[in-house]
């Protein structure tokens, strides 16, 4: 097994993966959507899936080949980009469909997540979790959907939050119900909910213009950099709650959606590019002394696409791209301590480096198959020490060190960070078993249950976290 | 953001020729790629061919004619479509030369053509 592999094979995982989940959830809604009606769009979902699958696999060997980490040619990336554009877009395209199925709830350990991650400010009669499209995942608020949607009604009349108190949601694409890494997005979205509800952004900008600009500012403008500070304030929420795996959600998305283009993704006067987002979580781990190695060879598979791509664009729009880049950074730098002094000031668990290096040791428990929700207060040396020290032949003293096993919650920051790099450690493995194997549905089957295993490990973690929490509690 | 699944399997289905073809370097691959390229070409060219004024004949009725020009003036036109199409038709053309002269592609007319297919199977941006 090569230690680091190609750009290309971390694409591959991320398109292939998407389009199992998709076939695996699908194929497991029959119980819940009988109805013909549906069994016509779930029958027509699994079709164009299967046809997809086939594809791939018809390119085992190449597959193969690019898992090995050995050398492709210009055919083969050629080739193989075809394949990953067609997977992209063919999982994109059919999530929208899952829209005319009955689906199932969020799953409980949701909510669990939520409220360890975003207490003591998450409340479930004021925030709704929800499974949607892929594309409204990405909104926050009913609000933000209905203006994404470009709905007529709230063009000319935003709701002011007094009047629909009940718009905040957090919504998660239908597909990954069940994937809690993807989960870690959520974080970013809790972050809008923050700011819409206590205006964060709005003093954060106040006090860069009055700072930096003295003032002197049209208003579209003042507009235009709060709508990019909502997303600065988003970004640095989830950072602080979970580390840098928080951005990993967007990266895996920005791979998908980068499949079917030949343009690089652009700053859309909101989001920054998302090499500039990563640009900037480095910068925090940097400050904060985390050393994210065991998450770059995804980051960089992103940065290097991206780069690719805008290599490719007219010199002006490259000095374009620049441009905006530098000014999105500076003005990062001129409100994120403010915005941090507001995170620190309620009361979350902030996600540190110390956080991350537990996140790789827990990893390996991952990778041997224990789940990580909780762990023990000493560690196995001091245990073992204690206990094998000889104190005569009255073994009744031991009772009292049992208390030396007793096991705490793990931050849930850390289990999901712990996921993904297990994850992302994982890859070319799982890739390369798959397609080893001597038929289609084998080689399905083979990664869906592999996905499978790894969600309910970390399901399993989660799950652990309030119960301990509960019986430790003072 | 618009993506067609079923010309994205037509143009795997090229690509998968090509990459065979490169390989072997065998006679019946490099005809399997060049008649799927030209079923994906045709494929795209159908798709997204949208009819324009010089296709309205000057022997139709004038009020069939204005109509036609009507449906011509509204019809909106993704960005980059004018040049997606440009691409598929030249190395259409090319294709149906190559197999009109019933001669092997040479390998920088394969790698020419599968770059055509590669950037036209690109998503079109709203």
């Amino acid at each position: 097994m090569p230690e680091t592999i190609s750009n290309h094979a971390r694409l591959g995982a991320v398109s292939i993966e998407y389009l199992v989940r998709l076939k695996y959830v699908v194929g497991q809604s029959t119980t819940w959507s009988r109805g013909t009606e549906y069994q016509a769009i779930r029958g027509k979902i699994l079709d164009v899936c299967q046809e997809c699958w086939s594809k791939l696999f018809n390119e085992a060997a190449l597959f193969r080949r690019i898992y090995q980490g050995k050398t492709l040619s210009e055919a083969d990336i050629l080739h193989l980009r075809t394949l990953l554009r067609t997977t992209s877009g063919t999982f994109i395209a059919l999530h929208e469909l899952l829209l005319f199925l009955p689906r199932e709830s969020i799953r409980r350990e949701l909510r669990d997540y939520c409220e360890c991650l975003f207490r003591p400010e998450f409340k479930t009669t004021k925030i709704s979790l929800m499974l949607t499209s892929l594309f409204a995942a990405f909104e926050y608020s009913l609000d933000e959907v209905m203006r994404f949607l470009e709905a007529d009604v709230f063009k000319s009349k935003v709701p002011k939050r007094q009047v629909l108190p009940f718009g905040n949601v957090l919504e998660l694409a239908i597909v990954d119900r069940s994937n809690p890494l993807a989960w870690a997005v959520l974080a970013h979205e809790f972050g809008h909910y923050l700011d819409h509800t206590s205006d964060i952004t709005k003093r954060a900008v106040d006090q860069f213009v009055k700072k930096r600009l003295r003032g002197k500012v049209p208003e579209s403008f003042i507009t235009a950099w709060k709508r990019l500070c909502s997303e600065i304030v988003a970004d640095l929420t989830g950072y602080y709650l979970l580390g840098p795996c928080s951005i990993l959600p967007l990266v895996n998305m920005s791979l998908l959606v980068g499949c079917l283009r030949d343009l690089p993704i652009e700053y859309d006067r909101e989001h920054g590019a998302p090499t500039t987002r990563v640009l900037m979580i480095r910068k925090l781990c940097e400050h904060d002394g985390i050393d994210a190695g065991r998450i770059n060879p995804l980051l960089d598979t992103l940065i290097e696409e991206e780069t690719r791509k805008a290599g490719e664009l007219p010199q002006k729009e490259q000095q374009n791209r620049t441009t905006i880049e530098d000014f999105l950074t500076d003005f990062f730098d001129a409100v994120r301590p403010g915005i941090l002094r507001e995170l620190k000031a309620r009361k979350f668990r902030q996600f540190t480096a110390r956080d991350y290096k537990n996140a790789e040791s827990l990893a390996q428990n991952l990778a041997n198959g224990l789940p990580v929700g909780s762990c023990r207060s000493h560690s196995d040396d001091e245990v073992r020490e204690k206990l094998l020290t000889p104190r005569g032949d009255d073994w009744t003293w031991a009772r009292k060190e049992y208390h030396l096993l007793t096991e705490h919650a793990v931050g849930v920051g850390e289990v999901i960070s712990a996921g993904w790099i297990d994850r992302i450690d994982l890859t070319a493995d799982l890739f390369l078993r798959a397609f080893s194997e001597p038929d289609q549905e084998k080689a399905f089957s083979y990664i869906a249950k592999r996905l499978e295993e790894h969600d309910d490990l970390i399901l399993k973690s989660i799950d652990m976290i309030p119960i301990l929490e509960a019986q430790n509690a003072p | 953001m618009h993506y067609d699944i079923r010309l994205g399997f037509l143009a795997a289905d090229a690509m998968s020729e090509f990459s065979k073809a490169t390989a072997t370097k065998k006679k019946e691959r490099y005809a399997n790629f060049l008649e799927r390229s030209a079923e994906y070409f045709k494929a795209v060219r159908t798709t997204y061919g949208r009819p324009a004024e010089a296709d309205i004949k000057t022997n139709v009725p004038s009020h069939v004619a204005e109509f036609m020009r009507a449906i011509v003036s509204t019809q909106r036109v993704p960005p980059g479509l004018n040049a997606k199409l440009e691409a598929v038709t030249s190395h259409e053309r090319l294709v149906q030369a190559i197999r009109d002269e019933r001669r092997q592609p040479s390998d920088d007319e394969c790698l020419k053509i599968a770059k055509a297919i590669y950037k036209t199977s690109a998503a079109d941006l709203a």
